[in-house]
């Protein structure tokens, strides 16, 4: 945190920024079930998007499917947008959280 | 060398369902088929991802439109390119979501992923987008199984 304070006597504001914003951390990239999308294409679409061997892209795959949901990365901001916005491109149903555990 | 992946259907069974999809096609340029979208409030930002992915969907729905073209139309055959599939499994699925809350959207999601619906029980409509729903799912199921093993 950064603080702020002018030299002006007393008529100078007292400010105070925060450099810690609400984007920086860890953040969680989701992928939501979706009740069309067939299993072989998230396995291969987390196998294209994320990078994973096809052993953790069925584990992330099935998660979804019992569960419901599953973290499919997690890291920095930028590029966990990134990752969203291409999942969301492959038209899977994704989001972002922020991961508070890490906080 | 690219790779090919060719199939063939008969011509006058898949004609009126391709027929009931391509109506709808244009719809699907000017509206996103899933409920996504950017991870904040930033108007400016939300703007341009919603833009960019409509952008993105426009040229999957292109890919089948050109899939199922009217040469397909007339003899049931058609090319998948290698550079061209990942275009079209995604088209595929924006279709199939989209049937999904539309046409088919009153039958339980059970009964749609098993396939043991009763045809005589649903309308024509609901008929065509069916069989377009399974003919969509046995394309992507086909072209991963080709090229992306």
């Amino acid at each position: 945190m950064v603080s702020l304070i002018g030299g002006g006597g007393s008529f100078a504001p007292e400010t105070s920024i925060d450099s810690t914003t609400e984007l920086s951390g860890v953040w969680n990239v989701i992928v939501l079930n979706d009740p069309v999308n067939l299993m072989s294409y998230v396995t291969m679409v987390f196998k294209k998007v994320l990078g994973m061997s096809r052993g953790d892209a069925e584990v992330h795959m099935m998660e979804v499917h019992e569960l419901g949901r599953s973290v499919v990365w997690t890291g920095e901001r930028e590029k966990a947008e990134t990752y969203l916005y291409q999942l969301q491109e492959w038209h899977l149903t994704a989001i972002l959280e922020k991961n508070e555990s890490s906080a | 060398m690219s790779r090919q992946l060719e199939f063939r259907l008969d011509a006058d069974t898949i004609r009126p369902i391709v027929q009931y999809v391509r109506g709808f096609l244009l719809e699907l340029g000017e509206e996103l088929a899933t409920p996504n979208g950017p991870p904040g409030d930033d108007e400016i930002m939300s703007d341009f991802w919603s833009r960019d992915l409509l952008n993105s969907q426009r040229k999957d729905i292109a890919a089948i439109s050109e899939l199922f073209d009217d040469d397909f139309m007339e003899t049931g055959r058609a090319t998948v390119d290698e550079e061209d599939a990942d275009l079209v499994l995604k088209g595929c699925t924006v279709i199939r979501l989209k049937l999904r809350e539309s046409t088919l959207a009153s039958i339980d999601d059970e009964l749609l992923e098993s396939g043991e619906l009763r045809l005589s029980e649903l309308t024509n409509e609901q008929e065509s987008g069916y069989g377009a729903y399974v003919l969509f799912a046995s394309l992507q199921e086909l072209i991963i199984s080709r090229m992306n093993p």
